[in-house]
């Protein structure tokens, strides 16, 4: 997480003075949803924090574990921070890396990239490329992406008991607004 | 050693025709997937396997686990020359060094990101692909590459060498060409902008000739080159592109390559007229690394494992239900690319290169099928029944006709040969001519037995091309008919057999023919070599021989179907146990088709079975290795081939490396300088105990079976040194030691006889002097006078005078002849000798002896020696009663000095002394010591040494 910050700063720092060239998210959502034969999960966080420095192409986003609420009951929720996710130890989960595609971001559109990067969770570090929408619209940045965590790639281990109740592969999806830093 | 656990046969029914056989691998023990993302065959034979659990090493049959001193997730693997480096995950690079990986060691820090790639410029330099640049190592020092030197994009998944100077690197942004020019660094770059189907590009692999292939994320895989710094020959197929990310290609030319995706696809590229490509399916399977090893087999490395892939030698084609294929009982492929299948009456047809394998129904024979033939492509096929004569399919009319000739015939084989039809029946063989109309084909010339055929039943006559016809008989062996006449062979030419049931010409011309009980015979126009069991065939009863275009000959019998090989002068088995899921293959005989290329099609239970042409060079010899050499059961720590004369127990480890045929190897072994004979054996280790010295050469050899016809090997040559005794210079000294001593004994010897002579000498002419001076009539004339003197006044005293004078004369006589005597009777002697002098001087002559009791018991004189020094004192001095002579004689533990004063006469007594030069001499003789003899004092003083 402090490699996160860090990243932060110098994405800020290292722009100063081409703050247009670094956008901010104002609103973001990231939930997730997993299909068991016995039970459906579904979780949601509004606390998306994430940088894009479209000079360098590199981009930064992370989201606080006990943040996600909406879960089936109060239990589930405890069983998802202390069981699965370890919130404790890996209070965040992030993706950071950079955007393959060159797309121009002062033309208002719909742009398709693969953001290909590190996605970091339960502390565990995977090489992703993962597709994503960009949308450009009067100087602000939607970005919309869908993609699939395998649990065991990041070491969360099901207990036999749930595994009935908990897929192997979860289903993750994020929205967000990005406004330039001024 | 880790046991290769489980095999997995897969056999997917996908969409294609044709599928490859394919078998997976469990890598470890534990039989659990294990995620392989490097794969290399090293120049000895053995495939390395780079996993997240570290390094296996394979050999065909088991897999084994290396000790590898930096244990992290292996990510790259390169086999260069005889090196095999390793990539991890943390930026170390390892190398094999034996049974382990070592850390290879810098001077500089070399990456800290994963080594995704390795590969080789030239010797003793290595392009490392990694997450933070290209780094280039040689001499123990890295150099970096990276985005400050232009390169397009710091994570780089692959560098590939392309012409002298040149080298690609795969980056997310594209392709980025690294030259040197004159020592510096000049990148150019490459991506969407200039053609490139995708900006990440996984994948890149040169060709020889200055080509490469790359394999991209999103793009497929596209065919590029560089005219200079600008790309020429872009070929892409991003737009029909839809079978995912490409994880690996093994380029086989420039047109024609073999790709892996992360979806599970093999596919095979050929980029020559247009962009085709060849998908085989492995679902559920992410393909991470390919591998096409010498033997011709493709490896897979895969999110699971390992799985081998037949598909550039040998496929399959599942038949469309309601067809089995097990029933059918002729085969022949027309020229149209069509496969005409007889199964029982029904002849059926279908379209090779179709996607679907359905054959469909073209007519009914009235009697069971037996053997079909064609001729080009246009004519139609010729059908021979069991019971029902011959028949011919007109494949525009779609209708059989019969050939009235031959009706209600037993056909057993149809060839053509000098425009006439050679139809063979359980009556001989009738000749028809093909230019006639079918329907008034008549026999011209009926050839059996008597004509010279040599059998009545003939199995299948076989024209080889060469203006000759084979003849398969059931009686007569091999019948071959020139066009004039008739040969046979007999044992006398190695042929064993009667009864020949299929025969086949080879690309060399070679004629191969299989019989129901003695395997398969191959003429070479000389004589006929026999191949059995020992030769690797799997049985001894064949149902067909086949050939096809590239030299291969497949002999299918009911256990499975084995594939010479002529340039590895083997058999490559396929059967349930080792490539193919068969079940059962086809009794009947010589049930086979060859298409117009040359590939070969057998019926198996679940279809077809299709061996094909060989496209590329495959030697399936299997290697051999000798891992490991101990001496008295102990490894080697040293790599040593110099051994001393007591380091003679040495045990060979060798190990067969083969991953054609996966059972059991066969080795044989001789170790030249002590055994020049080959010794045979199944076990992979031989200890040789007592070696004698010598240069030896340990030479062992691996082969499938028991034919070492053409077999490789591996040698260990060493020496044991002789034992120093029998080493030359050994000898030599030896001999310069015994003579020297010999010498020296003889010298010595010599010496001593000398010596012993003198004192012979010496001391005859002391006794003579000695005697002459005891004779002395002086002394005789003295010592009589006081005698006579004696006997007047004391006749007692004379007779004692007498005894003593006797006395003294016998100790004379006895001694003489002695070396040394004690000094106690040297001293009896004197007082012999004084008692006689004093009897005459009386009070004249005095003797003060001093001598410890011990030194008289102890040390020795030479005879008289004393008595002679006592003798001169009186001589020589004055003896008178107003001055008496005293003579001292005392002694310590080195001498006895005999003293008096020096009172010389005036008038010297006649007569020759026996003096001190006597004495002196026969000292020397025996005694370095020296005798001393001084005047001190108005003394004279004579020390002798005491021995």
């Amino acid at each position: 997480m402090r490699l996160f910050c860090l990243l932060l700063i110098c994405l800020c720092w290292g722009t100063d003075g081409f703050s247009q060239q670094i956008y901010e998210v104002k609103r973001g959502k990231i939930s997730f949803h997993s299909e068991a034969p016995q039970e459906l999960i579904s979780a949601e966080s509004a606390n998306v924090k994430g940088v894009v420095d479209i000079s360098k192409k590199a981009f930064a986003f992370k989201v606080g574990i006990p943040t996600f609420m909406g879960f089936n009951s109060p239990l589930q929720k405890e069983h998802f921070n202390e069981n699965y996710m370890e919130s404790n130890i890996f209070p965040e989960a992030s993706f950071r890396g950079k955007v393959i595609e060159d797309i121009d971001y002062t033309k208002d559109g719909v742009y398709t990239v693969r953001a290909k990067g590190k996605l970091n969770i339960h502390g565990i570090e995977k090489e992703r490329i993962i597709k994503s929408e960009i949308t450009i619209k009067s100087g602000t940045m939607k970005i919309k992406s869908n993609f699939t965590v395998i649990l065991s790639d990041h070491d969360i281990k099901i207990p036999r008991v749930v595994s009935e109740k908990l897929a192997p592969e979860i289903q993750v999806a994020i929205t967000a607004d990005l406004k330039p830093v001024k | 050693m880790r046991i290769l656990l489980g095999i997995l046969l897969l056999l997917s029914l996908s969409a294609q025709a044709q599928s490859p056989f394919s078998r997976d691998f469990w890598v470890n023990e534990t039989q659990t997937p294990v995620n392989v993302n490097a794969i290399a065959e090293a120049a000895n034979g053995y495939l390395y396997v780079g996993t997240d659990e570290g390094v296996y090493r394979f050999n065909g049959r088991t897999f084994s686990m290396m000790s590898d001193s930096i244990k992290q997730t292996v990510t790259s693997i390169a086999a260069i020359g005889n090196d095999v480096y390793v990539g991890h995950a943390g930026g170390y690079l390892g190398r094999v060094i034996g049974e382990k990986i070592v850390k290879v060691n810098a001077v500089n820090r070399g990456p800290g990101t994963r080594i995704r790639n390795i590969s080789s410029r030239g010797k003793g330099l290595l392009w490392l692909a990694t997450e933070e640049g290209v780094f280039l190592f040689t001499q123990g020092r890295y150099y970096r590459i990276n985005d400050s030197h232009g390169l397009s994009d710091n994570f780089v998944y692959e560098v590939a060498k392309g012409g002298n100077n040149t080298v690609l690197a795969g980056t997310d942004n594209g392709i980025s060409k690294i030259d040197f020019i004159n020592g510096k660094v000049s990148i150019k770059k490459y991506g969407t902008q200039q053609g490139l189907p995708d900006n990440i590009v996984n994948v890149v692999k040169a060709v020889n000739y200055g080509a490469f292939w790359i394999g991209t994320n999103e793009g497929g895989v596209a065919r590029l080159t560089f005219d200079k710094d600008k790309l020429t020959d872009l070929l892409t197929c991003k737009s029909t592109w839809k079978w995912g990310q490409v994880n690996d290609i093994y380029p086989i030319s420039g047109n024609e390559a073999w790709a892996v995706t992360e979806t599970g696809f093999l596919l095979h590229l050929d980029f020559k007229d247009s962009v085709n490509v060849r998908p085989y399916h492995f679902a559920g399977k992410k393909i991470r690394k390919l591998l096409r090893i010498k033997s011709g087999n493709i490896w897979c490395a895969t999110n699971e494992g390992l799985a081998i892939v037949t598909v550039e030698h040998a496929a399959y084609t599942i038949a469309q239900a309601p067809y089995f294929f097990s029933t059918v009982t002729a085969m022949v492929c027309s020229g149209d690319n069509k496969l005409w299948l007889g199964q029982q009456r029904e002849l059926l047809s279908m379209q090779l290169k179709r996607d679907t394998a359905s054959p469909v129904r073209e007519a009914m024979l009235p009697a069971d099928i037996t053997c079909m033939y064609t001729h080009g492509t246009g004519g139609g096929i010729w059908i021979g029944t069991f019971g029902k004569g011959l028949w011919h399919y007109n494949k525009v009319l779609e209708r059989i006709e019969e050939i009235e000739s031959l009706r209600d015939g037993h056909i057993l084989s149809i060839a053509t040969f000098k425009s006439r039809m050679w139809v063979a029946s359980l009556n001989g063989v009738d000749e028809l001519d093909i230019n006639d109309a079918e329907g008034k084909m008549f026999v011209k010339t009926h050839h059996n037995k008597a004509s010279g055929v040599g059998s009545d039943y003939v199995y299948q006559i076989y024209n080889d091309k060469k203006g000759r016809l084979w003849f398969a008989t059931d009686g007569a062996g091999v019948t071959m008919y020139d066009g004039r006449k008739y040969y046979n062979w007999d044992s006398a030419d190695g042929m064993t057999a009667k009864v020949v049931y299929s025969i086949a010409a080879d690309t060399k011309g070679n004629i191969w023919a299989g019989t129901p009980d003695k395997g398969v015979f191959r003429y070479d126009g000389k004589k006929w070599e026999q191949f059995t069991i020992l030769n690797g065939l799997q049985d001894m009863s064949i149902t067909s021989v086949a050939t096809n275009s590239t030299g291969q000959t497949l002999v299918v019998t009911q256990k499975g179907i084995d594939e010479w090989f002529p340039e590895s002068h083997l058999f490559r088995k396929f059967n349930k146990k080792t490539n193919l899921d068969v079940e059962s293959i086809s009794s009947v005989l010589n049930c086979v088709a060859k298409d117009a290329s040359g590939n070969m099609y057998v019926p198996f239970d679940k279809g077809l079975l299709i061996f094909t042409n060989l496209q590329n060079k495959v030697d399936l010899r299997p290697d051999v290795y000798i891992n490991e050499v101990r001496l008295f059961f102990r490894p080697l720590n040293d790599n040593r081939t110099d051994f001393g004369y007591d380091e003679n127990q040495l045990t060979f480890h060798f190990e067969g490396i083969s991953y054609s045929n996966v059972e059991r190897l066969h080795y044989r072994y001789k170790l030249k300088g002590y055994n020049n004979e080959w010794i045979h054996t199944d076990d992979e280790a031989i200890t040789y105990s007592q070696l004698p010295a010598g240069k030896f050469k340990f030479i062992v050899q691996a082969s499938l079976d028991k034919d070492f016809g053409a077999v490789k090997e591996s040698v260990y040559s060493f020496s044991i040194d002789a034992p120093f005794w029998k080493s030359p210079w050994f000898l030599i000294l030896a001999i310069v030691v015994v003579f020297g001593l010999l010498y020296l004994y003889i010298h010595f010897r010599e010496k001593n006889l000398r010596k012993v002579n003198r004192l012979q000498e010496e001391r005859m002419r002391f006794e003579y002097e000695h005697l002459k001076s005891q004779v002395n009539p002086h002394f005789l004339f003295n010592s009589l006078n006081t005698l006579s003197a004696l006997i007047e006044e004391d006749a007692g005293k004379a007779v004692d005078y007498t005894e003593q004078l006797s006395d003294l004369y016998r100790a004379v006589l006895s001694y003489k002849n002695m070396d040394l005597i004690k000094l106690a009777d040297e001293m009896e002697i004197i007082r012999n000798y004084m008692y006689i002098q004093q009897t005459r001087f009386g009070q004249a002559l005095q003797l003060n002896v001093t001598i410890p009791e011990k030194i008289l018991e102890t040390k020795k004189v030479i005879p008289l020696a004393l008595q002679i020094l006592v003798e001169n004192a009186i001589k020589h001095n004055v003896v008178s009663r107003s001055e008496p002579l005293v003579i001292y004689i005392y002694a310590d533990e080195e001498h006895v000095t005999v003293k008096n004063d020096l009172r010389p006469k005036i008038t010297k007594e006649e007569g020759e002394g026996l003096g001190l030069p006597n004495i002196q001499r026969r000292y020397a003789l025996i005694t370095k010591k020296q005798i001393v003899h001084k005047i001190s004092d108005n003394q004279y003083i004579v020390s002798l040494p005491l021995l």
